[in-house]
């Protein structure tokens, strides 16, 4: 699997360490607008485009799976000697390393605005609870996994029962998607209805934040429920496996 | 040297025809060894298969003789070889025959045609 | 296993269409077969289920006893009639590629045969000439140490002093061990590497044989044959 992440990387280096140059590249010609420009001002703009790369990021991941499902190249990766689930990985895994590259870069740029409004970044971060960071962390992925893996089916489920159209696959993979989602969302709903029980974790220890910027947070503790957590997690587990499925046995290239 | 095979009949059996050729008129001498299956497959630009059949025909043929990890070797049998351009000497003059009464000549003109084609090869 | 492909019953289907009619082959190894029809007769979807980028309607397909999947991939050395590699390859990344996901790769032979096609291997795969693109295809594709080599019309489209190169690529490649299924519809430059035909027309195998004895009883090549069934 090594081989096939380094693989997917390589098809998509250019286009990654171009978008990290843009990053680099708008932040700098931002910070150079210091003097006309409010903090805040490049602050706020830093992190529109932070935003604005995590969107387009996700749309390579998407692109990424459904091109090498249509195009010739189609053909290479089939004919490897290796299985739907290693291949599924290898495009989660890489779509994790680019996001983690566009990010950092990106919070670089972040924290030195921080900092220049005084924004005591350091102190928040450090009355933050690891606990929480992790489990942010950790839900952030199973969803963004989840996410991806609804999408890939999704777009594999169209390709297998729609042979021969490509725009009648395309609008099939929108309704899949929305349906499934739609699905999701109600089913994640009664459980919060009949399964109300939570979980609770301490966000942060704090009261406020001093500098130009005043934050009132009191002593958080956020509620998180059970059952649509490990709902969370199932629909991501279910997805990966039926889209590997998918590929595997009913999917003609 | 390149041959041109005729597609129209099995490949084996012209292969044979080659090399019977080639021991008749000394290129390939008794004793010899011929090419190897890849080499002369290679070379004639056939399957090894067709290849390894030729040989094996001419072994039965009592032309050549397989040594175990050194190759096919001809046979050094003078009256074999005798005998080989008697059989092929003979095709060719049935085949000749053939055509030149296709053609509408009778025997006796036959055997004169060829008399004066002879005798003038002397001059 | 001394057979190396088995077919059963083998039918695909596409809304009614048959691409494949209860198609049975037997190939063991050690063998060149010659899978002869016109376009759209149903060779490249044979090959393609072969290569398990297809999946069968019905009938069951076996290669070295097992059914299409990662084993069989391992294998299995495909050669597609269309081009097949990522736009940002130069040909030495290709061969990269082929080392990293075949254990079956001979990297030397690789570079050896590229020199033989007169291949740079710092050009872009998608600068080539299809005559290149083929032969630099069929380069990745021989080096390859598999027990049964499928090449979908590996003479398409390029001049003859290519087709003479790839000709004697494949003729070097053969050994007892391994098989090759070539389909074609240019008969007459390659009839002489095939030990066996299938002549397959509309999903069927109309006429199948060992091509010497195809040659013996009919008294024609087996191009003139192909002409004859295919008129």
């Amino acid at each position: 699997m090594g081989n096939l992440i380094k693989y997917e990387i390589k098809g998509y280096l250019k286009e990654t360490l171009g978008l990290i140059a843009v990053i680099i590249i708008s932040n700098i010609l931002l910070l150079a607008k210091v003097d006309a420009w409010t903090r805040q001002t490049i602050l706020a703009l830093s992190t529109f485009i932070t935003i604005a790369t995590i969107v387009v990021v996700f749309v390579w991941n998407i692109k990424n799976f459904s091109r090498d499902l249509k195009e010739n190249t189609a053909y290479l990766l089939f004919s490897l000697p290796i299985s739907s689930n290693s291949l599924l990985a290898s495009k989660l895994i890489t779509s994790f390393i680019q996001y983690i590259a566009v990010l950092f870069t990106n919070f670089i740029f972040l924290y030195y605005n921080s900092i220049k409004i005084k924004l005591n970044i350091n102190e928040a971060i450090s009355k933050l609870n690891i606990g929480f960071i992790l489990l942010g962390i950790f839900y952030c992925i199973i969803t963004y996994v989840g996410l991806l893996c609804v999408i890939y089916f999704s777009i594999a489920l169209s390709k297998a029962a729609v042979k021969k159209k490509r725009k009648i696959a395309k609008l099939g993979s929108w309704v899949i998607f929305i349906i499934t989602c739609i699905g999701i969302t109600k089913i994640s709903d009664l459980l919060y209805r009949f399964f109300p029980q939570t979980f609770s974790v301490n966000a942060m220890n704090l009261n406020t934040l001093s500098g130009d910027m005043t934050i009132m947070v009191s002593d958080q503790l956020v509620n998180i429920n059970i059952a649509q957590s490990i709902f969370d997690i199932c629909i991501a587990v279910v997805f990966f496996i039926a889209t590997s499925y998918l590929l595997r046995k009913k999917l003609d290239i | 040297m390149d041959i041109k095979f005729n597609e129209k009949a099995p490949i084996y059996i012209q292969i044979m025809d080659y090399i019977k050729q080639n021991i008749i008129s000394g290129k390939i001498n008794p004793g010899d060894k011929l090419p190897s299956v890849r080499e002369m497959s290679a070379f004639l630009k056939v399957n090894p298969n067709t290849l390894q059949r030729a040989y094996q025909e001419l072994e039965r043929e009592n032309i050549t003789y397989t040594q175990r990890g050194m190759g096919t070797f001809v046979k050094e049998d003078e009256e074999m070889i005798q005998v080989l351009k008697k059989d092929v000497a003979r095709e060719v003059i049935n085949s000749f025959v053939e055509r030149m009464k296709n053609i509408g000549f009778t025997e006796k003109e036959i055997v004169n045609i060829v008399k004066e084609r002879l005798e003038g090869e002397d001059k | 296993m001394d057979i190396l492909l088995s077919t059963e019953n083998l039918t695909k289907s596409y809304l009614g269409k048959k691409a494949l009619n209860v198609v049975n082959i037997e190939i063991p190894k050690g063998k060149v077969v010659g899978i002869l029809g016109p376009n759209g007769s149903g060779k490249t979807t044979l090959l393609k289920i072969i290569a398990g980028l297809l999946k069968p309607s019905s009938g069951k397909v076996l290669i070295d006893g097992k059914e299409p999947g990662v084993y069989t991939k391992s294998i299995v050395a495909y050669l597609p009639d269309t081009p097949f590699l990522y736009k940002w390859m130069k040909i030495k990344d290709s061969i990269d590629f082929y080392r990293d996901f075949y254990k079956d790769f001979d990297e030397e032979k690789a570079w050896e045969l590229l020199k033989f096609m007169n291949l740079d291997p710092d050009s872009k795969v998608t600068s080539l000439s299809k005559g290149m693109a083929e032969k630099l295809n069929l380069t990745l594709t021989l080096s390859r140490k598999a027990k049964l080599y499928i090449l979908d019309e590996p003479l398409g489209g390029v001049d003859p002093t290519t087709r003479e190169k790839i000709l004697d690529a494949i003729i070097q490649n053969y050994n007892e061990d391994s098989s090759m299924l070539i389909t074609t519809h240019l008969v007459n430059d390659i009839e002489r590497l095939f030990d066996e035909v299938l002549f397959i027309a509309n999903g069927s195998i109309v006429l199948s044989g060992n091509a010497e004895e195809l040659r013996l009883k009919e008294e024609k090549s087996i191009d003139e044959l192909y002409r004859e069934v295919f008129k």
